[in-house]
């Protein structure tokens, strides 16, 4: 039977798809009579997608180096190479 | 040329790590100081684009590493609790709002991002690699110089301490 430590164990390969068949239905059980553990579930689907939509943010694309940028790193390169 | 046709998008990339303009462009300096001492050394083995993107990350995680100054949690009081026989000791609540409706708000987005930073820099780090610069788990090992199963035991226990600091905004009564 699993426990609600075991669930927690196997979330990743759960969220992925990637669980065996067998631990897969443990798992939907443990989850159909656990309303915690359908809560944590739903919530950490949450929390990947927040994770993940949190580094798409305002900043438009860069297109071009600012011109600033490109002198000082060509600078760098010379003092290297001299 | 190098910095202006492989330029732009290494500054993206250092901007999503940094988020701070002045911060993203010191990375990239810092990244062609490193391209220039290793250029002879490029076997041609990846793709250039795919060597200089792996410069510019690991650039900016030197950054980040060197400006950290913020206090962080410790990961393991983060982590669901449990009784002996394996059930849950705290009753988890269900978020209220949906998946979408948080992450199109931008508010939240940087609620999220404050959470990422006050992570231990190792599950940090992890989290930055997997999510936001979305690399393979993978691609996110030879980053990190740790084997493959270290990753994904780092971002599970990353996630789950995320999850605990975002509990209290957004479970059922909250208001945000």
């Amino acid at each position: 039977m699993m426990t609600c430590k075991h669930l927690i164990e196997f979330l990743d390969d759960y969220v992925d798809g990637r669980l065996p068949v067998i631990q897969r239905a443990a798992f939907e059980t443990h989850l159909w009579l656990c309303r915690d553990c359908r809560h944590y579930l739903d919530s950490y689907k949450t929390v990947i997608k927040l994770s993940r939509a949190s580094g798409k943010d305002e900043a438009p694309p860069v297109t071009a180096m600012p011109e600033s940028l490109v002198k000082t790193i060509l600078a760098i390169r010379k003092q290297h190479h001299d | 040329m190098l910095v202006r046709e492989h330029g732009p998008r290494m500054l993206s990339v250092a901007r999503k790590f940094m988020r701070n303009e002045a911060e993203a462009h010191d990375a990239l300096q810092d990244a062609f100081v490193s391209v220039v001492k290793h250029l002879k050394d490029f076997q041609g083995q990846s793709a250039l684009g795919t060597w200089l993107h792996s410069i510019v990350v690991r650039a900016s995680l030197m950054r980040l590493r060197a400006k950290r100054s913020r206090k962080t949690v410790e990961i393991d009081g983060l982590l669901p609790q449990f009784q002996w026989d394996g059930h849950r000791k705290d009753v988890t609540p269900h978020w209220s709002r949906s998946a979408e409706e948080l992450a199109g708000d931008a508010e939240v987005r940087v609620l999220v991002r404050e959470a990422i930073e006050s992570l231990p820099e190792i599950h940090r780090e992890v989290l930055l690699l997997r999510d936001i610069e979305e690399m393979s788990t993978q691609e996110a090992a030879a980053v990190l110089e740790v084997t493959e199963a270290v990753v994904k035991t780092r971002l599970h226990r990353a996630r789950q301490a995320l999850r605990t600091l975002l509990d209290p905004h957004f479970s059922r009564g909250a208001l945000t």
